[in-house]
């Protein structure tokens, strides 16, 4: 690594920090994410290749993040019979607190909400190409997944955003 | 009620029509089926809605706080163990061959100074070796102590000592001191030279 490890700090930092507040939610559990990905970079900082740099953090902030909520579902004995793919990444907070429940009460909030639940590789999909605005090909470098797969789950995920915020607009419409 | 095969055709692929992925010829078939479909035409709104809200949701920068714990993390750890791979080979064995080296002409230049000074000497700033082969000797071990706690030191703090490099210094040294201090007598160089032999070591 050429640029040195501040540089690349304040380089990737928002990019790191902001992938883990949406992919987990919870943003303590973000500090925590990036503070374990800046350390990896620092002691990786020799083996690395400026041009790799970016994809190599985005990919081990994403697998750092899916481990979390591995754990997180393992710890509170989750089960699903669903396939993999499909299954929901986290549970909804507990207590999301006034703030929260205010803004979960609009559009916006609920679309938070559906991505929290998206399952991979949609959820990351998502997060680096609809809201940090990555292109495609880099998606394709961190996510190591072929280029035209990057396109198609982009679309699933999103079908499935949509299909859920109809689910919840629906029962409300009912109740 | 049931939607039709176009419907779900529609629905499948609405996200290609709202991201402008489709050829011309789909892009019009499309456009007909939602002005036609009010229940398609809603889905199509709110896939528009949400890819637009979506592009809309901010970014964040990391606390300071974290990203002052993670400098704090690597400052120590670099005080810890500096990047041996960072480091060219000289400045790895530099400071405690400095240090041995600082050591052994103080040494030398102690003993060269009490052998060649007639007069007294006034209050010296420190204290140097007695002028006689025993003084010599205990000065010599000390030294050879003193760059063995360096090396030892050294080596901890992650640094590359040869170890032969302080006995190196320390009896160059005191070799050099031994005959300021304690001059041989003249030798013959061509009897040496027949004899084969080189002047005996006296440190």
């Amino acid at each position: 690594m050429v640029i040195g490890f501040e540089a690349a700090v304040e380089t990737h930092q928002r990019r790191i920090y902001t992938f883990a507040r949406y992919y987990l939610g919870k943003p303590e559990e973000a500090d925590d994410i990036t503070q374990e990905v800046l350390l990896r970079l620092w002691n990786h900082r020799h083996d690395l290749d400026d041009r790799q740099l970016g994809a190599w953090l985005l990919r081990v902030t994403r697998n750092a993040c899916y481990d979390l909520l591995r754990k997180r579902r393992s710890s509170a004995k989750v089960f699903s019979s669903e396939p993999e793919e499909e299954v929901a990444e986290t549970e909804p907070a507990q207590d999301p607190g006034p703030h929260a429940q205010a803004e979960a009460s609009g559009f916006r909030g609920h679309l938070r909400d559906a991505l929290e639940e998206l399952g991979e590789p949609f959820k990351s999909v998502i997060i680096l190409r609809e809201i940090q605005g990555f292109k495609y090909q880099e998606i394709a470098d961190a996510l190591e997944m072929p280029l035209s797969s990057v396109r198609v789950n982009l679309h699933r995920g999103r079908k499935k955003l949509r299909e859920r915020l109809r689910e919840v607009y629906d029962h409300a419409a009912i109740a | 009620m049931p939607r039709s095969l176009d419907c779900e055709h529609i629905l499948e692929n609405l996200e290609a029509y709202v991201d402008g992925d489709l050829d011309r010829r789909s892009t019009a078939a499309f456009a007909a089926h939602l002005e036609g479909c009010s229940d398609c035409a809603a889905e199509w709104h709110l896939a528009t809605d949400v890819r637009r809200e979506l592009s809309t949701l901010p970014s964040f920068d990391t606390p300071p706080a974290v990203l002052r714990d993670v400098y704090q993390r690597v400052g120590e750890e670099r005080f810890r163990t500096p990047p041996r791979n960072q480091r060219p080979v000289w400045t790895a064995i530099a400071w405690p061959a400095a240090a041995a080296a600082a050591l052994a002409a103080t040494l030398v230049s102690g003993g060269l100074f009490l052998s060649r000074q007639s007069a007294p000497v006034p209050e010296p700033a420190v204290e140097v070796a007695a002028a006689d082969p025993e003084a010599v000797a205990r000065a010599t071990e000390e030294a050879r102590l003193a760059f063995a706690h360096v090396a030892r030191v050294s080596r901890k703090a992650g640094f590359q000592v040869r170890d032969d490099l302080g006995e190196h210094l320390v009896a160059a040294s005191a070799r050099s001191l031994t005959q300021a201090l304690f001059p041989a007598p003249e030798v013959d160089a061509a009897q040496e030279s027949m004899d084969g032999e080189t002047r005996p070591d006296r440190s």
